[in-house]
């Protein structure tokens, strides 16, 4: 195993779910957010995972939640990586705090590691640009729930290298996953794609043409989809939808990617899906 | 806690998760997609807040969450 010890920054949805992958791949964490209340509703987060994600089949390991305490170490204190064998980024999609984070991971870190931006949207070498390693910024977008999923999207900057990207296949299939490597434009395929499809399901539900539900329905038994649109939005969280949709809107400058104000007036009610316990459902 | 009251409170619960307004007592609700696997982690907070009981290792088959009898049961044994 080469990757033994992994720094995962943000414990939001995705940095949650990953830090479960890694530990069912019995892999030790250093996991960094800028509160002890966030991590604190990370780790409870985890361990209920880590208790009953077995029961979903798909070879997920039984394991005693006190793994979790032995392999996790949650901090606020973003030096804590120094010694990780990879970095993975899952902070906000605000180019400003993952501006000041790698910023911050260039200085941290020693020159050979790799920083894997998990992006759904931000640009790989706009990324590597901040940082003092352009060539080993890779973008690897996990879908989620990250440890049910084993393919992932890769993403090459401008300035990735080949080694980099030998290295991040080594990791992935560390995770049983393999990547679909493309290239780096805003949104890559499948938040550019994805997005569109959440925002014009929300613009049918705000002209009255159907419920929620309904929109699900169509696209889950005509379609074959396993989630709707809308639940899958909700999944996401409707905060980070709209913020995806608006660094699409503002790198393509293209209305099609227009947030839809149903979706921003329920992010400003705090309606923003399963994290909350309301979105376009109850939960 | 009596069975039918159990029996009750489990088929709100799966019935407002699923958006239905019922279900046969003996149905899987994980064949055909009804629910999501994933939801089987959000099932198991439920139970074990709503009737105060510990799921445990051994305790984690399928089997004893893909129905409405079933979870109920498993809930009843525990209570005991």
């Amino acid at each position: 195993m080469q990757f033994k010890k992994i720094g995962v920054i943000g414990a939001g949805t995705m940095g949650i779910g990953l830090t479960v992958d890694l530990l069912f791949h019995n892999k030790c964490v250093v996991l960094v957010d800028i509160s002890e209340e966030i991590l604190e509703k990370a780790k409870a987060e985890i361990i209920k995972i880590v208790r009953f994600a077995p029961l979903m089949g798909k070879g997920i390991p039984t394991m005693d939640f006190k793994i979790v305490d032995e392999m996790v170490k949650f901090t606020t204190d973003i030096e804590e990586v120094a010694s990780c064998d990879i970095i993975i980024e899952n902070a906000t999609e605000d180019w400003s705090i993952k501006e000041g984070i790698y910023r911050n991971l260039s200085e941290i870190c020693p020159k050979g590691i790799n920083f894997v931006v998990d992006t759904s949207c931000i640009s790989i070498t706009k990324v590597g640009g901040c940082t003092d390693r352009p060539d080993r910024v890779i973008g690897i977008h996990f879908m989620n729930p990250v440890f049910a999923k084993k393919t992932v999207e890769a993403i090459r900057g401008y300035h990735t290298s080949e080694r980099c990207i030998q290295e991040a296949n080594i990791f992935l299939e560390e995770l049983g996953k393999k990547a679909i490597l493309v290239n780096d434009y805003t949104g890559f395929v499948s938040n550019r794609i994805s997005h569109l499809f959440m925002n014009e399901a929300a613009f049918v539900v705000q002209d009255g043409v159907a419920t929620p539900a309904q929109v699900d329905t169509v696209f889950k038994e005509c379609f074959g989809h396993t989630m709707g649109p809308l639940e899958t939005a909700d999944l996401i969280g409707l905060d980070t939808v709209m913020k995806s949709l608006e660094v699409l809107y503002e790198n393509y400058q293209d209305p099609k990617f227009r947030c839809c104000p149903l979706l921003r007036k329920m992010v400003d009610a705090n309606l923003l899906g399963k994290k909350t316990g309301k979105g376009f459902y109850q939960y | 806690m009596e069975m039918n009251e159990i029996i009750e409170i489990v088929e709100e619960y799966i019935l407002q998760n699923i958006g239905e307004d019922s279900i046969e007592h003996d149905y899987d609700i994980f064949e055909d997609g009804l629910m999501s696997s994933l939801f089987t982690i959000t099932l198991m907070t439920f139970i074990e807040k709503q009737f105060n009981i510990k799921v445990t290792m051994e305790d984690l088959d399928i089997e004893n969450f893909n129905t409405i009898n079933h979870i109920s049961e498993f809930i009843k044994k525990k209570l005991k």
